[in-house]
């Protein structure tokens, strides 16, 4: 039988039982409110009959316990079913309540991590107590336990990062809390033939079937940023295109990320089963009320939404504190080229820097916030990644007390069966190292406390065993989503009657790390914090560490994961008069942190599918619907009225060519006189114009990131694909300035037409006017708007053209 | 009804008289109770609970002989955490009467520590640190308590006894080590004609501090070197049944002819008796049994406070 099967159906007929289903093997009873004693009682009445195991879990850092229970009872008892569950939500709830702590550093696991996996594999172990002759099938049906408990993990990160779920406005408040108790899957694995089961399971397939056809597109990490509106996608292609990438990107994210977790744990396992240090932690200053360190906070967009024909726009807010250093910061923007855009940020990978306003250098004494704003001139349409990115110095300090007593002395009272620490009212019995808020964590460890020193009495005079050496062991680790590119200073600070031994070659060292003995003096900045008579102070000697680039490659990075320093007491000087003294062990560190953090925004392609087609899809009233191409007007009439006067140079083009402009101004929904007016403005009617050092070309001066975007083809300076080029894009632009409440005239599209969207937004510097229309720069009107100067003057020629075309035809235009 | 109230009236002044002319007056005051000797506990707010770095404070200590002996020499030593607080004097040296009959209160004094809060380091905003205050001081417990000297313990006499041996139980002495027992036992001499009277007495440790040798207490208040002999440690000075018979005790350190007790679990027993024994045809007799126990102290009292950095 296979073992599911038989997983399944092993709760049958124990002593000759007759109940129905045979799903009592998971049938998990655990009551909140009898969970303990019941289990306990059931355990016991079971005895042998091990048919039905119960399992109970714990909450709260709580532990799983497991009784048994007659698989007929269990069946009968509807409850067990809700129990089991009640007991995942809850397992979830610690999750929740703890905020669902996650790195976006995929790498790093933390303590909710282990405890997923410790349920996963109390929880199988349990429920397939008695399946184990099977060792080959019994470790396969472990696979989906260590599945759901993956998943437990890496799914609130995953929707955390996927904007569209956040699109539907603070979903991911009520999906992560919600959905992902996968503890309820199980429950749904063992017990789906009962009801309660089949309607959870259902619930669930509908919400996932949502978030997976939903929840991939617009992958980003910047989640609940974005919106999905109505029209964001004319057609499914462009939407399965986003959705396709988005999967990719979240499968990428997790199999990265399950692969770091995995390896890093591996690594740490075999560095210290193979006699390498610990890895010691320590705990950020939670007294400190100040969060200090340097934050990009807030990435949004300037505009709902972008096309790939204007600026783009990003703002963020950094912010930074510290408290007695200056801290000074350099500010990037990013965003990837196309082709290089990976699926994974990384350093290694080109970037085309953005504009960043009002400054990329920050010099922080204290506390500062400052809004700042990342600007492209363009983006390629499609789902694009923008980074912040801040280098900046900081300083993390941990300090590390514990306590240190004569060595005779302490076996003595230990001896005397007394605790001294409880003697001397000292509750801090397992010290751990205190780090200033920051990128780095700084863990510290000596052994327990209280530390003896001196010598003592083996009975024999020439037997005395020196007890002066201690093993001081500390973890320099990154907890931030950003990178360490340099540790420029590490300052050990230990207290005065205690060195660092010298080896043989007369270096001090710990471990791999060459220290100097320096003195308050070279450490100036401190101050009168340093105290020499209390001090001794140790730099680390950066020898070769640094790359040719002068920066710390990760392998050196991870070796300040385990210093380890050999120290020696000298006790009278340690110990002074007092009978247990504490000391302070301090670590000081000066680095350098690159900290990232991106958003994606997805550039709406302002090409319109296909020659003409969904071109004019919206409807223009009024005064705008002059703007649209008049069907009232004959064919003939139309190619009667010329921009070109006889005699005037490439009149003969504009013969030539106008029956393509009224066929494309017809497809294209577009005016006939103001395809002509611009065509008359920005050309003259020449096919071999050319503007803007070469970047413009044709009839109708088409820049060629528009020629791109908009699938024009490759010779489209040439008037057969210029104008329908240029009419596509007109009527894109119209549709646009339409759905920005912009007044649609020919001078306004004329000014959109040559200074793009953002000229035709409404100004805000002067009431009731576009920004091409603004004289003025500034709300105060002080500075002169000079850089729309060339819009305004093309729009005023192209509207003096339109008008005389117009009144060639008279009336009926 | 006349007749009543006289008669009621003379019950009344006899009754009064009676009150007055009986032992002599009120009971005497007595100090031997109790299980403390010197108490402490910090003054209100002191130390602060909230330093600012650079501040210069008071660390007040509120201390009360609250024992049946004068402490004369003792110590009290500021424990700190030397990166953190810097103390002007962290020891000092204090007298304090005990209670006795004609001071049902103990001497209480003020002991002040001044202290001065080092600046913190860079990027360290606050810093929680201990404050401790140990005191050592040399103390004595003194019993007596009357105990029946039962020459007949056999009952092979048909007198009637005068009294019979009995345990005694005391909650205290007016000190932190108390004895806290004294059972009584009556040994047949080895001479028929004799019997060794012997008590064993449990001593505790009725304080939440630490007995030590009373000669090395003094180390306990520094970063001496104390041996295990040493701690737990008290001396019986002297132990009398009577005004003559002095009784030896049991066991005795290596070396020295005086008594000692180890305290295990804060309580030991020694065992003293008077070995010459006492002729046994003479009548039970009641005697007062006169202990007297010397040791060291010591016991601390701890603070937390904050120290902080003056940000803005």
């Amino acid at each position: 039988m296979a073992f599911w099967d038989r997983f399944k159906k092993k709760g049958e007929n124990v002593e000759g039982a007759t109940f129905k289903a045979g799903y009592a093997a998971g049938r998990v009873a655990t009551g909140a409110s009898n969970a303990g004693s019941w289990v306990k009682s059931k355990y016991n009445e079971s005895g042998g009959a091990r048919s039905a195991v119960a399992g109970a879990a714990a909450v709260g850092g709580g532990m799983i316990l497991a009784g048994g229970r007659r698989a007929k009872e269990a069946v009968k008892d509807n409850y067990s079913v809700f129990f089991f569950m009640l007991l995942a939500l809850a397992m979830h709830m610690l999750d929740w309540g703890t905020g669902f702590q996650r790195s976006t550093n995929l790498a790093s696991v933390n303590w909710i991590f282990w405890l997923q996996i410790l349920f996963a594999i109390v929880a199988y172990a349990v429920l397939s107590f008695d399946l184990r002759d099977d060792w080959t099938n019994w470790i396969r049906g472990f696979i989906p336990f260590l599945i759901a408990a993956l998943v437990a993990y890496y799914l609130p990160l995953a929707t955390n990062m996927t904007p569209a779920i956040g699109s539907l406005q603070g979903m991911n408040i009520v999906l992560n809390p919600m959905i992902h108790p996968v503890w309820i899957y199980f429950g749904v694995i063992f017990f789906k033939e009962q009801g309660l089961a089949r309607a959870i399971l259902l619930c669930l397939i509908i919400l996932w079937s949502g978030y997976v056809l939903f929840g991939f597109v617009n992958e980003g990490n910047n989640f609940g940023k974005q919106m999905i509106k109505p029209g964001d996608y004319k057609n499914f292609v462009q939407f399965f295109v986003d959705w396709f990438d988005g999967a990719k990107r979240f499968i990428s994210i997790v199999t990265t990320g399950v692969y770091k977790g995995v390896s890093n744990a591996w690594n740490e396992t075999m560095y210290q089963a193979t006699g390498g240090d610990m890895y010691y932690t320590g705990q950020v200053d939670s007294k400190a009320k100040e969060k200090l360190g340097v934050y990009i906070q807030d990435l949004k967009l300037a505009s709902p939404q972008f096309y790939d024909d204007e600026p783009v726009s990003v703002w963020a807010t950094l912010e930074a504190r510290t408290l007695d250093k200056p801290i000074p910061i350099n500010v990037a923007c990013y965003t990837y080229d196309n082709k290089n855009k990976p699926l994974l940020m990384r350093d290694d990978i080109p970037k085309i820097s953005g504009k960043l306003t009002p400054t990329n250098y920050f010099y922080v004494f204290k506390e500062d916030q400052e809004d700042i704003e990342c600007f492209f001139d363009r983006l390629p349409s499609g789902m694009q990644t923008v980074g912040f990115k801040a280098d900046f110095e900081f300083q993390t300090e941990a300090y590390f007390r514990t306590y240190f007593m004569d060595v005779n002395t302490l076996r003595s009272y230990k001896t005397e069966n007394i605790d001294i620490l409880k003697q001397f009212g000292i509750t801090d019995t397992n010290p751990v190292a205190i780090y200033t808020n920051g990128p780095l964590m700084i863990g510290m460890q000596i052994k327990e406390p209280p530390v003896g020193i001196g010598e003592y009495r083996t009975g024999t005079s020439s037997g005395d065993i020196v007890a002066n050496k201690i093993s001081m062991r500390i973890t320099i680790d990154n907890m931030w989503e950003g990178k360490v590119k340099d540790i420029k200073r590490l300052i050990l600070m230990i207290p005065k009657g205690m060195n660092i031994i010298s080896d043989e070659s007369s270096q001090l060292k710990c471990g791999e790390f060459v220290f100097e003995e320096i003195g308050c003096g070279d450490v100036p900045e401190i101050g009168e914090r340093c105290d020499d008579s209390i001090n001794s102070i140790y730099r680390l000697k950066r020898g070769d560490m640094t790359n040719s680039s002068g920066t710390l490659s990760n392998t050196q990075i991870d070796k300040f994961k385990y210093i380890s320093c050999p120290i020696i007491v000298s006790p009278a000087s340690v110990l002074g008069n007092n009978p247990i003294t504490a000391k302070y062990f301090k670590v000081l560190v000066d680095y350098n942190y690159s900290l990232d953090k991106t958003i994606n925004i997805n550039i709406i392609s302002t090409q319109v599918g296909g020659t003409g087609s969904n071109i004019g899809t919206t409807q223009f009233t009024g005064e705008e619907a002059k703007m649209r191409f008049n069907n009232s007007i004959s064919d003939a009439t139309y190619l009667k009225i010329y921009t070109q006067k006889e005699g005037d140079a490439n009149r003969d083009v504009e013969t030539k060519y106008s029956k393509l402009v009224l066929d494309r101004s017809k497809q294209a929904e577009v005016s006939y006189f103001l395809v002509k007016s611009i065509i008359k403005v920005e050309s003259n009617w020449d096919p071999a114009a050319s503007g803007n050092g070469g970047d413009s070309l044709g009839l109708m001066q088409i820049k060629k990131d528009a020629a791109t975007s908009n699938s024009c083809g490759a010779n489209y300076d040439k008037p057969e694909l210029n104008i329908p080029c240029g009419t596509k894009v007109l009527s894109v632009l119209m549709n646009r300035m339409k759905s920005q409440s912009a007044p649609l005239n020919a001078k306004n599209i004329a000014a959109g037409y040559k200074g793009g969207i953002s000229a035709v937004v409404k100004s805000k510097n002067c009431d009731g006017k576009l920004n091409y229309e603004c004289e003025w720069d500034d709300s105060a009107h002080t500075v002169p708007n000079t850089g729309y100067a060339a819009t305004r003057e093309y729009a005023a020629a192209v509207e003096s053209q339109y008008n005389d075309l117009v009144s060639q035809i008279g009336a009926s235009a | 009804m006349k007749n009543l109230t006289l008669i009621l009236l003379i019950i009344g002044l006899v009754s009064f008289s009676g009150c007055n002319s009986g032992t002599g007056g009120t009971p005497k005051y007595n100090p031997y109770t109790g299980s403390k000797g010197i108490t402490m506990s910090f003054a209100k707010n002191s130390p602060p609970q909230e330093i600012y770095e650079g501040q210069t404070f008071n660390v007040m200590v509120n201390a009360v002989n609250e024992g049946a002996e004068s402490v004369k020499n003792g110590k009290m030593l500021l424990g700190y955490e030397e990166g953190i607080i810097e103390p002007e004097q962290p020891d000092q040296s204090f007298d304090l009467y005990g209670r006795a009959e004609a001071r049902d209160k103990g001497e209480q004094k003020i002991i002040n520590f001044r202290a001065k809060a080092k600046k913190l380091d860079p990027q360290v905003e606050v810093m929680e640190t201990l404050m401790s205050v140990t005191t050592c001081y040399q103390y004595r417990t003194k019993f007596s308590g009357d105990v029946c000297v039962d020459t007949d313990p056999l009952k092979l006499r048909f007198a009637e006894k005068n009294c019979a041996a009995k345990d005694i139980s005391s909650s205290g002495q007016g000190a932190p080590v108390r004895i806290s027992k004294v059972e009584v036992e009556m040994i047949p001499h080895q001479d028929q004609g004799k019997i060794i009277p012997s008590f064993k007495i449990t001593i505790a440790n009725g304080g939440d501090g630490i007995v030590y040798n009373k000669d090395k207490i003094n180390q306990a208040c520094s970063a001496a070197e104390i041996s295990k002999d040493d701690i737990n440690t008290i001396y019986v000075k002297e132990a009398r049944l009577g005004q003559d018979y002095y009784l030896d005790c049991k066991p005795k350190r290596e070396g020295y002819d005086i008594a000692y007790v180890k305290l295990k679990e804060d309580e030991s027993v020694i065992r003293c008796s008077y070995e010459p024994g006492i002729d046994a045809n003479t009548a039970p007799f009641t005697a007062p049994l006169y202990l007297e126990l010397e040791y060291g102290y010591s016991q601390t009292i701890t603070q937390t406070a904050l120290v902080k950095k003056e940000v803005y």
